[in-house]
């Protein structure tokens, strides 16, 4: 007796554009992202108001200002972090502000990465560590940074190497102006986690901004700047550096071109490649409903 | 004389601040004491689907994979890490129930000894205590690090994927790889740059302050029970200076200063 | 029934104090609070390390109990070598050169350059590579799961199409209006939704914070037993 045909759908052009080998897409994107790392292409970084904006939070300060950096950064993140604070230290430098740093251990254990970088502007403007800026280790999340900005002494008297703040002119003078807070123009973070963002605003600005017109900025990841916008557009932020982006235009603005260029770059291109996958996933799953592919084998 | 003293001691600016906790207070304790917590909730489908979703591990005799994102006891996400904690007990109630194998991966270690507790109460309470201590070492992993987590997710294949809490960028690839595999996600937390990633990738998501509102929902105690009413009237609360504030700000600066004055005050 | 006290009871009063210290320290401007707020915080960073210890004893209590209970031969070694028994391998190294380094003159690791060089090349790398791979699993769920299945979905990857355009710097350079969309919507949507929810959990917080100083919510001590 003859077997009843099997209606077997016919694998059109649709499906196999809906299924693509998901590792061809991995290839090309390593392999895009490999080759402009070894030769940029110098794409176009167009300069968005926030990144104005956050130049000019630091540009319009008057030299002698106090700066105070948070980094909050991982390992991860530092292809896109490292370069936005090498541009922060060195518009810093550039305005001769005094600086402090504050961190727990990763980000000091990557620091001197970004030392050997900036170390020939510390040298061109004779920055003296310890008069001129200063390293902190002081861990803790947000109750720290309430104590810190009351008053660091209260926190920490030695730096992370361990030199007592009494030999250290910068925290001395610090300390002879009253509350630490007296001491602060412009608070500068970065970070890959949220809370920090919602931590700061209230530990800086909800406390401080009225009393001593004291300025927030921060480089966040460039998922997490929806979540940050609010606080920006209130005002509560006076800018935020958008990723790797921020940290392109940011290098732009201050005329010194460095590793977030590249970073954009490839990017660019990377995003590029996965909009075109998925333009062609939606493409395929759309025509594949519209069209019937279903061809009987064998005859009656 | 005392009302100078009072003047100068109470920080400017925070007047309204006190007054609304005041009155949250209040409310909680209104609907905790006076109303006894007698207030209709609306199923929050993502818990009963939970439900749901366990026994279907049970008919596959598959595991479960249930934990709570990378938060701490000890810093800003506390109370996320709690309500995740609330869901990993009732989450090991019905796997002890159904004698379906639970699997929580710890991503913090300060957490390690709170979930142990919280597991070996929910199996005690099913009667299934020596079940937990002999698997100990099994149902409770340390997974500091996301390949840990897709790594263990790969090995043990779960019909159903939990992840409730304060989550970071694991939750991407956990719920990625799960989904890969055919099991159930099921995901919720309170940070919002997380909260679109769960909501475009799970089956079932819990958005922002519903995983708090979960403990009520699981325990239904009055006094849980209560509070979510009076949360539920702060957000009208918002909800009504919000509009006036839109409405006072179209009309004119003169208009909206009185509204801004207050929260100065 | 003493231990029973100091299990369940002594930590809630314990929470509700401090609670209200940093409560009343918010409003009032006493330094008296502002003192004890302090002291709490620098309580809290050295009750920080010793939960730290703590869960690492913990940790290796659990990992060393495993690898005498499965490892019973080769096999069973090559079974739990990548996970508890290099765990404890790296462990005790870790251990070790941080020892080493207090014995130098308890300078920070980063002062020492055999910690240097392990930590650059080996932590740095691995960690980086490792954050790195959520790049592809990214994109294997956006190329597989964004797809417009319905009028809900529609709207998802309307955004979702503008706004990856948006964040893509040669493309807002090329197309017209793509700069100003963009910053429409993130501006006026994506600012309103994100407010909401942040209200929403803010709100949360708050109603998570009174339930934990009133000891409703008492998750973070274990199940209770009614």
């Amino acid at each position: 007796m003859a077997e009843k045909p099997e209606l077997k759908e016919k694998k059109t052009i649709w499906d196999k554009l809906q299924d693509l080998p998901v590792s061809s897409l991995f290839i090309l994107v390593i392999l895009s992202m490999s080759i402009i790392y070894v030769y940029p292409i110098g794409l176009p970084v167009p300069i968005t108001q926030m990144a104005k904006d956050t130049f000019n939070a630091l540009n319009t300060l008057p030299s002698g200002s106090y700066i105070w950096i948070y980094n909050a950064y991982a390992t991860g993140s530092i292809a896109v972090h490292e370069p936005g604070l090498i541009a922060i230290l060195r518009h810093s430098i550039a305005k001769h502000f005094k600086i402090i740093l504050w961190s727990a251990d990763t980000p000091i254990m990557l620091f001197p990465r970004v030392l050997e970088k900036i170390k020939p502007d510390l040298d061109r403007a004779n920055y003296v560590y310890g008069k001129d800026w200063a390293y902190l280790y002081i861990p803790g999340g947000e109750p720290i940074w309430a104590n810190i900005l009351q008053d660091v002494w209260s926190v920490v008297t030695v730096d992370k190497d361990g030199k007592p703040f009494t030999q250290m002119p910068l925290m001395v003078d610090i300390k002879n102006r009253g509350p630490t807070y007296n001491s602060v123009n412009i608070v500068f973070f970065q970070t890959t986690g949220g809370e920090t963002v919602d931590g700061m605003v209230r530990q800086v600005n909800v406390r401080y901004h009225q009393m001593t017109g004291v300025r927030l900025i921060g480089q966040i990841l460039e998922i997490m700047v929806p979540a940050a916008r609010p606080y920006y557009n209130a005002g509560n932020m006076d800018g935020i550096m958008n990723g790797g982006v921020g940290a392109a235009e940011y290098e732009l603005l201050l005329g010194r071109p460095g590793a977030a260029l590249k970073v954009t770059d490839m990017l660019s291109l990377a995003q590029l490649i996965v909009l075109a996958y998925w333009a062609v996933g939606n493409v395929g799953f759309f025509m594949k409903r519209y069209s019937r592919a279903s061809v009987p084998k064998g005859g009656g | 004389m005392t009302l100078l003293l009072v003047e100068q001691k109470f920080a400017t600016g925070k007047g309204l601040d006190l007054i609304a906790l005041v009155i949250i207070w209040a409310l909680v304790l209104y609907y905790i004491y006076l109303k006894k917590g007698e207030v209709w909730i609306r199923r929050l489908p993502a818990l009963d689907f939970i439900d749901e979703s366990i026994g279907r591990a049970a008919e596959m005799g598959r595991p479960v994979i249930d934990h709570i994102g990378g938060g701490s006891p000890s810093e800003e996400n506390a109370p996320a890490t709690v309500a995740g904690l609330s869901v990993l007990g009732y989450v090991a109630r019905l796997t002890a129930r159904h004698g379906v194998e639970l699997i929580s991966p710890m991503q913090v270690q300060s957490t390690i000894p709170m979930a142990q507790d919280v597991i070996r109460t929910a199996y005690t309470m099913e009667g299934k205590g020596d079940v937990f201590e002999a698997n100990m070492e099994e149902m409770l992993v340390w997974a500091p690090s996301n390949a840990n987590l897709v790594a263990l997710i790969q090995r043990k294949r779960p019909a159903v994927h939990i992840i409730i809490g304060p989550t970071w960028h694991e939750v991407m690839q956990t719920l990625e790889m799960a989904g890969r595999l055919g099991a159930v996600n099921i995901g919720g937390t309170n940070r919002v740059i997380q909260i679109p990633i769960v909501c475009a990738v799970c089956d079932m998501s819990l958005i922002g302050e519903e995983i708090f509102a979960v403990g009520a929902y699981l325990s239904k105690t009055k006094s849980m029970v209560g509070s979510l009413a009076a949360e539920d009237w702060c957000k009208i609360a918002t909800m009504f200076f919000s509009i006036l504030g839109i409405v006072l700000a179209t009309l004119g600066p003169s208009f909206v200063k009185p509204l801004t004055d207050l929260f100065l005050w | 029934m003493a231990m029973r006290i100091v299990r369940r009871q002594v930590p809630l009063v314990l929470t509700f104090l401090t609670g209200m210290i940093y409560v009343s320290e918010w409003f009032v401007r006493e330094t008296v609070l502002t003192d004890m707020t302090t002291g709490i915080a620098n309580f809290i960073q050295t009750a920080t390390v010793f939960v730290f210890l703590f869960s690492t004893i913990n940790l290796t209590v659990i990992h060393v109990a495993r690898i005498r209970r499965q490892l019973r031969g080769p096999k069973q070694l090559r079974e739990i070598f990548l996970s508890s028994f290099l765990l404890a391998m790296i462990y005790i190294v870790g251990i070790v050169s941080a020892y080493y380094t207090v014995v130098r003159g308890w300078k920070l690791p980063s002062a020492t350059p055999e910690y240097m060089w392990w930590y650059n090349n080996w932590y740095l790398s691995s960690s980086a590579t490792a954050y790195a791979g959520t790049l592809f699993y990214i994109i294997a769920a956006t190329y597989r799961i964004l797809r417009i299945r319905s009028r809900e979905s529609l709207v998802l990857i309307i955004g979702f199409f503008i706004a990856l355009l948006y964040t893509t710097p040669v493309a807002t350079s090329y197309i017209f209006g793509l700069s100003s969309l963009g910053e429409w919507l993130d501006r006026i949507i994506v600012t309103a939704a994100n407010r909401a929810i942040m209200i929403g959990v803010g709100i949360g917080a708050i109603l998570m914070g009174i339930r934990t100083l009133l000891a409703m919510e008492t998750g973070y001590l274990g199940a209770r037993e009614e």
